[in-house]
Parts: structure tokens; C-alpha cells; sequence
């Protein structure tokens, strides 16, 4: 090695490092879609939003952060550093140390044009030993802006947007045009080209102050320079840096909490009140009503009275669809006022004019809305009815006619097998009957959204009692996962062979969802259909014992030749479909872990004991039943002074379960034949058992589970006794069977009827 | 500019006309032929395509038959007239030009709500598409504001802005009436009066009289000449069979004559029309260059 080249390699003198600073980028773009900001804000749409894609871009380049913050409105979105660290030490591998000098020592032309790339002398770069052999390398700083200044375009495209377009040559995208951009690092500029977009110091005020253009100096001077601007910022997802990765602060919607807590004064202040808040119409129009302003302003105005002759549904989604409207209801929230109350952007100089305009469309948007109210209501609902005949249901599946029969059949089997004497069968057959006939009107053609509800409405004008008027309304609940489920018996009879004729209809032409892809919403459809089963039912109505096996029999005949799947197969989809809403249900919704419910569905599995995974089982038939088999395993497992007799029992069902399973494939079981067993606990345990086994069998039966698995437990200490002392895989095939047959009744006696308790998970667990 | 007591609907044309030349547009006429909206005058349609650059601007009158209301909606009509401005390449500051045409009409924005609301427009017939907004004005839907990114199925190499005025909305919020009708034309005439007795037939015969079996007749004739038109290389001609097809299939819609099945097969069969017109407009351009 040359002597002198190697004295001419100086090492990095640790230069003193400059505070950290922080950095701020704002996008100002043409109005952004009110449904897009939350996006962008927070997760964002495949790819994820402004904070992920910024914490990526500065995690994935090395650069030091602190905390990312960001904030939008219509006009904006802000994102706001901290802490970033201002220069960002590189180092790039160059040639092989024996080509960077000639013999010599003297460097070669590879050496002079490495250096030269990055700014160096010669005596600059250093050595580093690689894989590949001893190298020059060059390590140089960057300054964070000059690396800012590739990374805004990178994080701007990271933002992900259900659709983007192009608005100029550039032929960049985005939600809509970007016409400004500010970048600062400090209180330095940081460049940026983005299509034709150059970056400035510049931030400009709301549509309503003019636009008014205002330079910011530094990072910490952008916010209250805002503030004064009248710009209401709406919080978007915080991160921590942590290292190499990164995790969410908790971050608050402080923008709509304060439009919230403004719309309830005024609602008061017109002697009324909101509509319900957690309804997802609610939270649709308070987040849009966030993000369509830049500075919210409420204003009330009223409407004529005489529009409250229409259904009260129909004026409040009217509102809330075509005008952006917020609805008043009296105090007691059962009557809508004549009120209502708009948002708008900033304070107009006659804001009085502006309500008056409103009303004057609202009005409009009323005529139009009670010319469909006259013109349906001028015939009958059964008047309708025919019409249907013309629907189409699905193109494969015939129309919405034609399913008129098929519902009265679904909920006449439902009511018999639930043995409900109330509804009468005059009232099940009238909504079977009128139940769709909405469907055919042009109120629901204008207010899809309406459907059910408007079909309510109009029976009752026509003079249906309130218990079939009731129903019709309620057949689509629960619509959402918030919505409540019928309240009522009949309500509940026509929404559960709603969806069981739906489900069974598409799955039975080979129409079932297919990973994400579930265009007709079967999913929801049967989600909806277990949570009636599950969630605490109308008085009077127990599903516990209803067999769904029977239902989808009943469904699947009464579909007739248009079924293209063979029925046990598609029972068995069907099942399968249900049992995933049902984990879902248990797992996401309630946090029951995973194993509890593993436990309950694989009960009684066929007569297959312990077959591994999800099974179809006749007990998971009744899912109603299932869920009150899980509650109650879920008590134990979660209260500390049950849960050691719940392990006990446990621990019965894993030992037995386990023996059994492996003898399930070879010997197979015998008839338990007291007079064979040799062993004292064996004998021990016979003994014990017959005093807890008909104890067992009429507690499960009786559906007593609580006290089935006290019972149960009772067993361990004789269960373990004998497995330390037998070896049930006795050498002679009598003794061994007669082991096994034994094993297998105590296993079966609580996993058939109840849960499998071998599936929780014991794992290092101990009876105490 | 001076401003009159009321502006009359026809004064409000006018000044949008003077507006607009003055930014530079061509002022065009009306097209001949029965449509639901500006985007169909073929000063849209085959002036999106390509890479020149267009400025136009004119009255459409367009036709719905499904708003129908029988004269009895204050808003709504089967027929009304838009103006309908295209700017290619859009100009970025677009929205401020648009904003200040408000104030010529004599809208003043600081006492009024102006709200860019999102709308993703489409037409499903003519393979056309774009993003942007309905503009509300103290609610008031005023006019349609887009980005054109595709017209005939085809992404478009210059991006134009699309603005469609209501005019009759628009006239309504300057003078203050509540119903279409009261609108004042002109100092002696009123919208009514020139329009109230056309929109009680019109919609008497799109819900109720319209034959629908010859609508349909008509449907397929037109479909059919407009293929053998474009064969023959007469593109114009090939176009305004698909306007021909397009209002017979608005008025079967309104009659309830089209199912729900055959709805998708109906406007897919427009939409591959306009994408041939569409095309063959690019090639002649090419051809001609």
C-alpha cells in the first residue's frame, strides 16, 4: 500500500452539528371533496394518507424527525415536521482502492472523477473495507433542504385519493389542482417544483377574507398567521419518530368537536335540539359540513309548517342530501321543528339574505318532494304491488315480484319454529305482501336511502295497523353496524327472511362475494342477519334453539329451478358465510378472543369430536344458542374468581380430547365396559364420573352451562390422577378400546353440548 | 360596469357573452338539435379532443325529459337553457376568473355563500368524464365547473375547463323570484311567458304521450345510420345520429320503457358511437396536419 496516498486519507473531523429545525409544507389546492379530506388526513385510500406518507418518505431517507402533524381544510393540507435534523450525513462506496492509485501511489483518473462527483479532494475521501475488498469512500453532508426538495413531490404523490385527475401539461396528479405551495425549513425556503408549482414563502387567506396573500417566516409563525386568516385548521393523524420506525400520537377532530358543540347552541337557541349524533347520516353530515368550510359559521332558518305534514325522514334526508343541512328536532326528539341550520363559509355581510336565499331552495327542493308524496299516495300501497312484477331482483334471479311468495314462507317458517303467536298470519302475510311495494315509488326513487321507511309511511296512510307499519319500516334495520336491529317481532320476521331469501338467492346462482369484491353487499346483508340473531332480541323473542339448517331448507325449496348449486353445498357455503359475520361479530366487535369462539363453533362438530378448524356444526346452527354458549364462556374466562374452575374443566376436556383424537385415526372406540377397568383410578374415576355425568347431561341440556362447567371441573383431580398412573394405550386392544370409549364419553359430554374447552388456550396453564 | 335595477335574463346573457369574448372565447350558437346539455355541441365534444387550444362560449338550450314537473316545480323543467363555457387549456386561475363573471352578472360575493362542492361529473353516453365541482351559491346549485379528462373514451392531451351556467338559476337568485317563471325575460316579458304552456305538453308528452314503440324505432334507426355515416367518413353527420339516439333514449327513460337490464346494453351502445366519432374526429386531424 502507498504510504503517502494513505497519509493524504484524513478521517471526518466530527463537525459541531447544528440545532435541529422544524419543517412545514402546505399544499393549497382548488377545493378538495369534503369525502376526501378525512382520507388524506388520516389513513388515507389505498396507500395510505398525508401523515403515513410523510413519515415514510423522512423514515425511509434517514432523515432524523420527531413528531409529524397535519392539519386541511377544503383549500389545504399542512404538514408540519418537528424536529427534523438540518444536515444529513451520506457516504458513497467508490472504485476499488487498487484501481483509485497507480503504483505509484499517484491517484488515477477513477479516483479524480469520484471525488470530483461529490465535491471532494482526493485527500477527502476515505477507505472502507467492503465485501468486495478495500474502497474509497466518499462521506459528505447534505444539507436536509436540498433532500426536502426531491422529497415533497414523493410525498405528495404518496397521498392516496379515491380518484385524481391532471389540470395541466405537467400531467402530474391529484385530487384536484394544487395552486400553491409553501415550503419552509426554519426560516429557510425549501424549493420544490411539483408539475408547474413552485414552492414560496407564501400562504394565502379564505375565499371569504379574498385570498388575501400573507408571507410566513418560520414554521411556529404559519399557525397563528392562520388563526388570524380566519383559516379553521382540522387535526389530522400525529406521529412519533421512534428510531427506525414510527407510531401514532393520539390525535383529536378538534374542528368538527367545536362545529359540533356550535350547531347543538343553535339547535337549543331554536328551542330544539340535534338528531340522533351517532347515526351514520349524522357523522356523514358533520364531517362534510367540516370539511366544505373553511371557517364555519352556523346560521338558522326555518322552514313553512305546513311541510311537516311530510314524513319527517323525507324532509330531514332531503336537508341533509341536496342542501347540506342540519334538521332540529323538538327537545324530546320525537317530532322534527320547522328549523334548520346551514353551515356556511365565514361570516357573509348579510348573512340574513343568505338564509333567505336557502330557505327559498329548501322550499323548491319541498314542492318537489311532496309532488312524489301526492302522486304515490294517490293510489294504495297494494296498488303497487304488481309493479314489482316488473322490478328486476337480479337478472339470474328473477324480480322482486316473484319474491313476495318466498318471504311469506321464510317468515312463516320463522314464526313457527320461534312459536310466536303474535303476529297474527294476517299481519305476516299483509307485509310479505306490501313489504317491497315502495320500491315503486318516486319517493324512493328520489331517496333510495328512504326505502322501508317510505313504505311505512304510505301503508299507514292507507290505513294498515301500526304493528304492519312498523315492520315495513324496519325490514332494512339494522342498515349499518350502528343501526339498531327491529325493535320489533314482525320487524324482525321480514328482515331475517329478507336476508335469508337475499343470501341464499345469490349464493345459490354461484353470486357469493370473492376476496374484497362484494357488489351486491352480501356481507352486510349477513352481518345484519346475525346481529338480529345475536344482539339481545325484541321482547317475547328468543332465537336460542332456531335452527338456520331448517330456514335455509325452507329458502332453498322455495327457490325453486333457479338454484344452480346443490343444496348441501350451498348450505354448507351459507353456514360457513354466517360463521365468519359471527367471529367477525365476536372477535372485532366484542374482543372475545379468537380461541372462545373456536370453542363454541366447533362444538359437536358432527359427531367428529375434535376435528381441527371451523367446522359446520348442528350446535353452530343455532347461532343464536352459540352466542349464549360464548357469553357465558367468555365470563369465565375473564373473571378472575371463575376462571380456575373454567381451567379445570379445561384441562379434562384437553387430556381427554387429546387421547381421543389420536385413537380417532387407529383403534377406533368400544363400549365401555365397567367390569375391565383394572387400575384403581381408573376405578377411581368411573366411580366420580357417575355422579358427575347425568349432572352434566341435564345441566347442558337445561341450558344451566354455568353450572355444567362447575360440574365438569369436579373431574380434574380424578382425571389427573388417572393420567399420571394409566396408560390408557394399553398393549391389549380390549383394555386400550374400553380406555378410549371411556375417555371419549367424558370428552363428548361437555364439547358436544357446549364448547369444545380442549380449543382455549392453556398453554402453561395450571389448575390452581 | 353600470348596473341596471333587474337583471333580466336576457341582459344576463348578454353579459356573459361580453365576459366571455372579453377573456377571449369565441361566442357560438346554439346547437340545432334536441340535447341534455352543452357538453353534446359538437364545439365541445370534438373541440376537447386534440392538443389545439379552444375558447368558446354560448347558449344550449337542453332538454330532460325526466325533470318534467309540469310547469308546477319552481326550479325544475324539462327544458331550460344553460351557458356553457370550455377554456383549453385551462388557466390556472380559472377559478377566479369564473368568480369574477359572478360579479359582472352582479352577484356580490361578499354578501353571498359561494361553496365549490364536489361533483365527479360523467356522462355515461358520450365515454366523457371529469372532476370538479358543483358551485352553490347560498346553496343554490348555479353551475357545473369541470376538468375534462376524458371525452370518448379518450384521455384527453390538453385539459379543458368546463363551464355549464344555469342561466335560469342564476336569474332567479339576481331578482329575487322564487319561481322559474316569474322570471323577467325582458322589461315586458316573463319566463312564463314563453315558456309555462311548452312545459306543461312537454312534460304531458315526455310521462304521458311519448310512443314509446317509435321512440324505440327511432332509437335503432338513428344507432344504425350512424354507424353507416361514420363507414362512409361523414363524421358530423354520424354524430347527430347518436344526438337523435340519445334523446329518443332519454325519452323512453322518461316513459319508464327502458328496464333495468337492458339500461347498461342501451347507453354502452351510445358511448361505443361517440367513441368511434370521437376517433375518427383524432384520425382527420392527424390526416389533415
Amino acid at each position: 500500500m502507498p504510504a503517502r496516498a494513505s497519509e493524504g486519507l484524513r478521517t471526518h473531523p466530527p463537525a459541531r452539528r447544528p440545532a435541529s429545525d422544524d419543517f412545514l409544507l402546505e399544499i393549497g389546492c382548488e377545493e378538495l371533496p369534503a369525502d376526501y379530506l378525512p382520507l388524506a388526513l388520516n389513513w388515507g385510500e389505498s396507500g395510505g394518507g398525508l401523515p403515513f406518507s410523510a413519515a415514510c418518505a423522512f423514515s425511509g431517507n434517514k432523515i432524523g424527525w420527531q413528531e409529524i402533524w397535519t392539519y386541511g381544510t377544503p383549500r389545504r393540507l399542512v404538514l408540519w415536521v418537528k424536529g427534523v435534523e438540518p444536515v444529513i450525513n451520506k457516504s458513497e462506496e467508490g472504485p476499488p482502492v487498487q484501481i483509485a492509485f497507480d503504483s505509484q501511489g499517484k491517484p488515477t483518473r477513477a479516483a479524480e472523477s469520484f471525488a470530483q462527483r461529490h465535491g471532494l479532494k482526493i485527500s477527502q475521501l476515505k477507505r472502507k473495507q467492503t465485501a468486495k475488498g478495500e474502497r474509497l469512500c466518499a462521506e459528505y453532508d447534505v444539507p436536509v433542504t436540498k433532500i426536502l426538495t426531491d422529497l415533497i413531490p414523493v410525498i405528495i404523490k404518496g397521498i392516496g385519493f379515491p380518484k385524481t385527475m391532471r389540470w395541466d401539461e405537467s400531467g402530474v396528479r391529484f385530487a384536484r389542482p394544487i395552486r400553491w405551495l409553501l415550503a419552509l425549513y426554519g426560516s429557510k425556503p425549501v424549493s420544490v417544483l411539483f408539475g408547474r408549482i413552485k414552492s414560496g414563502k407564501t400562504t394565502y387567506g379564505t375565499r371569504r377574507c379574498g385570498g388575501k396573500a400573507v408571507v410566513i417566516s418560520t414554521p411556529a409563525s404559519y399557525f397563528p398567521t392562520l388563526t388570524r386568516l380566519k383559516v379553521h385548521l382540522e387535526e389530522g393523524l400525529h406521529y412519533k419518530s421512534k428510531g427506525d420506525s414510527f407510531e401514532p400520537l393520539p390525535s383529536h377532530p378538534r374542528k368538527r368537536e367545536e362545529l359540533l358543540k356550535r350547531l347543538a347552541a343553535a339547535a337549543k337557541r331554536c328551542a330544539g335540539r340535534l338528531a340522533d349524533e351517532t347515526t351514520e347520516e349524522f357523522g356523514w353530515l358533520l364531517s362534510t359540513s367540516t370539511f366544505l368550510a373553511e371557517e364555519p359559521v352556523v346560521e338558522a332558518g326555518s322552514f313553512r309548517k305546513e311541510y311537516l305534514e311530510l314524513p319527517p325522514e323525507v324532509l330531514a334526508t332531503s336537508m341533509a342530501k341536496h342542501l347540506k343541512l342540519f334538521s332540529v328536532h323538538s327537545p324530546n326528539g320525537e317530532k322534527l321543528l320547522n328549523r334548520f341550520l346551514a353551515v356556511l363559509e365565514g361570516k357573509p355581510a348579510k348573512a340574513a339574505a343568505v338564509v333567505a336565499n336557502i330557505e327559498r331552495i329548501l322550499e323548491a327542493r319541498f314542492v318537489d318532494a311532496r309532488f312524489f308524496y301526492q302522486a304515490d299516495t294517490k293510489g294504495s300501497l297494494e296498488g303497487k304491488v304488481p309493479h314489482l312484477q316488473k322490478v328486476v331482483f337480479h337478472e339470474k334471479l328473477g324480480t322482486v315480484g316473484e319474491r313476495i311468495p318466498r318471504l311469506e314462507r321464510l317468515m312463516k317458517n320463522l314464526a313457527g319454529q320461534l312459536s310466536i303467536a303474535d303476529p297474527t298470519r294476517w299481519e305476516l302475510e299483509r307485509v310479505a305482501r306490501v313489504a317491497k311495494a315502495d320500491l315503486v315509488t318516486q319517493m324512493v326513487r328520489e331517496f333510495p336511502s328512504l326505502q322501508g321507511i317510505i313504505g311505512g309511511h304510505y301503508a299507514k296512510v292507507g290505513g294498515d295497523p301500526v304493528d304492519v307499519t312498523e315492520a315495513i319500516a324496519q325490514q332494512y334495520q339494522p342498515r349499518t353496524a350502528n343501526d339498531p336491529i327491529p325493535s320489533t317481532a314482525l320487524g324482525t320476521l321480514v328482515s331475517l327472511a329478507d336476508r335469508l331469501d337475499t343470501l341464499i338467492g345469490y349464493f345459490g346462482v354461484g353470486l357469493k362475494p370473492t376476496g374484497s369484491a362484494d357488489p351486491y353487499s352480501l356481507r352486510r346483508q349477513a352481518m345484519g342477519l346475525v346481529r338480529i340473531l345475536i344482539d339481545p332480541p325484541p321482547e317475547g323473542i328468543s332465537f336460542v334453539g332456531l335452527s338456520i339448517d331448517r330456514l335455509f331448507d325452507e329458502g332453498i325449496q322455495s327457490w325453486g329451478s333457479r338454484m344452480t348449486i346443490d343444496p348441501k353445498t350451498l348450505k354448507k357455503e351459507l353456514h360457513v358465510f354466517l360463521e365468519e359475520r359471527f367471529e367477525w361479530l365476536a372477535f372485532v366487535r366484542d374482543g372475545i378472543p379468537r380461541e372462545l369462539i373456536a370453542a363454541v363453533l366447533t362444538a359437536g362438530s358432527d359427531d367428529s369430536e375434535i376435528t381441527s378448524g371451523a367446522a359446520s356444526s348442528s350446535r353452530s346452527h343455532d347461532l343464536a344458542g352459540a352466542w349464549e354458549r360464548l357469553k357465558i364462556l367468555q365470563k369465565f374466562w375473564t373473571d378472575p374468581k371463575r376462571k380456575p374452575v373454567l381451567i379445570k374443566a379445561a384441562k379434562v376436556a384437553e387430556r381427554t380430547g387429546r387421547i381421543v383424537k389420536a385413537a380417532k385415526e387407529t383403534d377406533g372406540f368400544g363400549k365401555i365396559n365397567p367390569e375391565a377397568f383394572k387400575e384403581s383410578s381408573e376405578k377411581k374415576l368411573w366411580a366420580v364420573w357417575n355422579q358427575v355425568a347425568p349432572k352434566v347431561q341435564e345441566q347442558v341440556k337445561r341450558r344451566q352451562y354455568r353450572e355444567a362447567i362447575t360440574s365438569y371441573s369436579a373431574l380434574y383431580p380424578e382425571v389427573h390422577e388417572f393420567f399420571e398412573t394409566v396408560f390408557v394405550m394399553d398393549e391389549n386392544l380390549e383394555v386400550r378400546k374400553n380406555r378410549l370409549a371411556f375417555m371419549k364419553e367424558i370428552f363428548q359430554s361437555l364439547s358436544n353440548g357446549f364448547a369444545d374447552l380442549s380449543k382455549l388456550p392453556l398453554a402453561g396453564i395450571e389448575p390452581s | 360596469m353600470k348596473r341596471t335595477k333587474t337583471v333580466t335574463f336576457q341582459e344576463l346573457i348578454m353579459r356573459l357573452e361580453r365576459f366571455w369574448a372579453d377573456q377571449g372565447c369565441l361566442i357560438a350558437q346554439p346547437y340545432d338539435m334536441e340535447m341534455g346539455a352543452g357538453t353534446f355541441h359538437p364545439m365541445t365534444f370534438f373541440k376537447a379532443l386534440g392538443p389545439d387550444p379552444w375558447r368558446v362560449a354560448f347558449v344550449q338550450p337542453s332538454r330532460r325529459p325526466t325533470d318534467g314537473r309540469y310547469a308546477q316545480n319552481p326550479l325544475r323543467a324539462q327544458r331550460y337553457y344553460q351557458y356553457q363555457v370550455i377554456l383549453k387549456p385551462a388557466p390556472a386561475d380559472v377559478q377566479a376568473v369564473y368568480l369574477r363573471s359572478l360579479e359582472v352578472l352582479g352577484i356580490d360575493l361578499k354578501s353571498h355563500d359561494v361553496r365549490f362542492v364536489q361533483d365527479d361529473w360523467e356522462s355515461p353516453t358520450l365515454g366523457a368524464w371529469g372532476l370538479g365541482w358543483e358551485v352553490w351559491l347560498d346553496g343554490l346549485e348555479v353551475t357545473q365547473f369541470t376538468y375534462f379528462q376524458q371525452v370518448g373514451g379518450i384521455d384527453l392531451p390538453v385539459i379543458s375547463a368546463e363551464l355549464t351556467y344555469g342561466l335560469e338559476r342564476i336569474a332567479m337568485f339576481l331578482q329575487g323570484k322564487l319561481d322559474l317563471y316569474a322570471l323577467e325575460w325582458n322589461d315586458r316579458l316573463t319566463y312564463g311567458d314563453l315558456h309555462r304552456q311548452e312545459e306543461i305538453e312537454g312534460s304531458a308528452y315526455n310521462f304521458e304521450q311519448a310512443d314509446t314503440a317509435l321512440q324505440r324505432r327511432y332509437f335503432e334507426e338513428a344507432f344504425a345510420q350512424a354507424k353507416k355515416l361514420l363507414e362512409a367518413g361523414l363524421i358530423l353527420p354520424a354524430y347527430e345520429q347518436l344526438l337523435k339516439s340519445s334523446h329518443a333514449f332519454n325519452l323512453m327513460d322518461a316513459r319508464g320503457a327502458v328496464s333495468v337490464n337492458e339500461r347498461p346494453t342501451l347507453i354502452a351502445g351510445i358511448r361505443n358511437s361517440a367513441k368511434r366519432c370521437a376517433e375518427a374526429y383524432l384520425e382527420r386531424l392527424k390526416e389533415n396536419a
